[in-house]
């Protein structure tokens, strides 16, 4: 956190009661809410902040996952989505929200897919195209996109960008948002040498440097709203570990309020604020990109602990079979967690974890499920569908085909029912694989549309100018509001929509 | 939500199923010596109360249900012995039933976090200190 001093812009608890107020409230401050925190700070309006987790440091992070799981994911990254299988999902909780926490992977949003937000659900009002390209320049500037550099390509990636080539497919050098990443594959348990260009680093220390505000460790409760406009977020201090109270914090919006707090969050508040629900859709159309993983083991050492943790990628049948293959650096504890067997069996299949590679595919679901408010969290219900599972399976066997032809030798599938290894020879093993979704083993990132956005009031909760259809004031700039996934990873899609509507609300 | 003693001391003796004492030179520790269990201790202490109480009610299960399930014993899991132990989880790793399976990759998935973050483990990988690539100076 360099520049200006702004440690009197940062609140972490109230003595009693906070009673203040602002032109914009922002509640969340990940890649949408440290956005629209920026650009509505430089438009000259006053800006308030509010996250629910904490302002973690590099310094704390000691490459550790429980480590990173205690201080940045929501609930120690133990949410789930339920459904006939548990899907882990991840998220994060801490100043910089899933910044802090994902591999810096940036994809400028597909033109189709784009072009499918325009003519099916009829987003021309919202976006256009020259708007979001813009935007993209701007973050890549502000943001410092760059490839990963040779030097820190580490073995797993290089390897898989070599076995793609050898088949022909595309596939490429990922471009992060870094400086200075010197390789030690812990993007996910966060950045010890504030390399990657989180939110936490970059917007939100920059809107403060310019007069805005934040209210860190401070949930949210509740959307307040008088006369059919909101005009005031209740939230309360607490320890984001522990949950121990430390006062509350009352909020007006002279302008509006930007809700920034996931597809997840984002229902639940506005459930417990009773708005959002006219049109009936309020939750509904969640999905994402559930992923697993494929491991190998390769005759030599490739150190899956060394290396930008995620190097290389490929969205070649992103269009055909929905899915997108990313390489996927991890250290021990992670790693030793996927390795298959019980007891001695188990630590003799340890012994080969310095030669292993690991590929994850992602699935572009074309599953919906459903959020609601549980408690002080939110209830998940999702399942993959069976067609899901057969892009999942055509996805292994092409990674598999790539790892062979980058020199491994066997495969650690993961999958119930097949052997745990496989030899390069049993390849159609993977064809044969169950369609049981409860024989894969998953994890859940990327998520969207449970406030889609359209111009059409009983068909979507948010309108064309960000705001709420059916309160004034509240406006959603999350992927929420998107009508349908991306196909890559959405971090610059979501960063630059919020920018694109950020803008619209500071000219209102 | 805070683990009484004894719900650690099942944990203990399942982590250390799981991940045992010796079998390799390389790595010779078991899961509860490198303080995995204190994994568990704070996933149950900090999640919200249904994650809590699905974590222990995994550890009841296994405890309590364990041999039954998998091998027609009306015995408790802790009062097997070390061999006993590893064939109870073994099938219920490999049993048909989801959710049988899934008690057993809870506790694993814990057990893993806290072994193969330990210092003895990342050193016998190889994945102690930093990479030893070219540094590119930093910022």
């Amino acid at each position: 956190m360099a520049g200006k001093n702004i440690s009197d812009k940062i609140f972490d608890r109230a003595n009693g009661e906070i009673n203040t107020d602002a032109d914009f409230v922002v509640i969340g401050t990940g890649p949408s809410g440290a956005t629209a925190a920026k650009v509505l700070t430089d438009a000259g309006h006053q800006v308030a902040m509010v996250e629910e987790g904490r302002w973690v440091k590099g310094e704390e992070f000691d490459g550790s996952s429980f480590t990173a799981q205690k201080k940045c994911y929501r609930e120690l990254g133990s949410i789930a989505a339920m459904g006939k299988n548990m899907i882990p999902i991840i998220q994060g909780r801490c100043v910089g929200g899933g910044s802090v926490i994902n591999a810096a992977i940036i994809w400028r949003m597909p033109e189709d897919v784009f072009e499918r937000w325009i003519k099916e659900y009829q987003l021309h009002d919202a976006l256009a195209w020259k708007d979001m390209e813009k935007a993209f320049d701007t973050l890549e500037s502000d943001l410092h996109v760059v490839p990963v550099a040779p030097e820190v390509m580490g073995r797993n990636n290089s390897l898989l960008l070599q076995g793609a080539n050898k088949l022909g497919l595309e596939s490429r050098i990922i471009p992060r948002n870094e400086r200075g990443c010197q390789g030690l594959a812990q993007c996910t348990s966060g950045c010890p040498i504030n390399a990657k260009q989180t939110t936490e680093l970059t917007y939100v220390p920059w809107s403060l440097e310019k007069g805005a505000r934040i209210y860190h460790s401070c949930r949210a409760d509740r959307i307040s709203v008088e006369s059919g406009r909101a005009t005031a977020v209740l939230a309360r201090f607490e320890d984001p570990l522990t949950g121990e109270p430390r006062g509350k914090l009352n909020i007006r919006a002279r302008k509006g309020i930007v809700v920034c707090a996931s597809p997840i969050q984002t229902p639940c508040l506005l459930w417990r604020s009773g708005i959002g629900k006219s049109s009936g859709h309020l939750g509904k159309h969640f999905t994402g990109h559930p992923g697993a993983g494929l491991i190998c083991i390769y005759p030599d050492e490739v150190r899956l602990w060394e290396g930008a943790t995620q190097g290389w990628d490929s969205e070649h049948y992103r269009k055909e079979w929905h899915v997108k293959f990313e390489a996927l650096g991890m250290h021990p504890d992670l790693l030793t967690s996927r390795i298959p067997g019980i007891g001695k069996e188990f630590k003799k299949n340890v012994l080969d974890a310095g030669r292993m590679g690991n590929v994850g595919c992602a699935m572009v679901s074309l599953a919906e499920g459903s959020v609601r408010p549980m408690g002080k969290g939110a209830s998940v219900s999702f399942s993959v569908c069976e067609q899901d599972i057969v892009n999942l399976k055509k996805g292994f066997r092409k990674i598999a085909e790539i790892m062979i032809a980058s020199g491994a030798t066997h495969l650690i599938p993961n999958i119930f029912g097949l052997p745990p290894r496989i030899s390069k020879d049993e390849l159609s093993l993977i064809d044969n694989a169950p369609l049981d979704s409860k024989c894969y083993t998953m994890v859940m990132t990327h998520m969207f549309g449970t406030c889609r956005m359209g111009p059409d009031k009983s068909k979507s909760v948010v309108g064309p100018d960000f705001q709420l259809h059916d309160t004034k004031g509240v406006f959603i700039l999350d992927s929420s509001i998107f009508p349908t996934h991306l196909g890559v990873n959405p971090q610059h899609t979501i960063m630059a929509v919020a920018h694109v509507g950020a803008k619209k609300i500071a000219a209102i | 939500m805070k683990m009484w003693a004894f719900e650690l001391d099942w944990t203990a003796k399942m982590m250390d199923t799981i991940i045992p004492p010796g079998v390799e030179e390389k790595f010779p520790q078991s899961a509860s010596e490198t303080g995995a269990v204190k994994v568990m201790e704070e996933m149950v202490q900090y999640t919200p109360f249904i994650t809590a109480f699905g974590l222990r009610a995994a550890i009841w299960l296994i405890e309590i249900f364990g041999p039954l399930i998998s091998a027609g014993k009306l015995s408790r899991f802790s009062s097997l012995e070390p061999e006993s132990r590893e064939q109870v989880l073994k099938n219920m790793y490999q049993s048909k039933i989801y959710l049988i399976r899934q008690l057993v990759l809870l506790i694993k998935m814990t057990a893993c976090f806290g072994w193969g973050a330990s210092p003895g483990v990342r050193k016998a990988l190889g994945a102690e200190g930093e990479p030893k690539f070219v540094k590119r100076g930093g910022n």
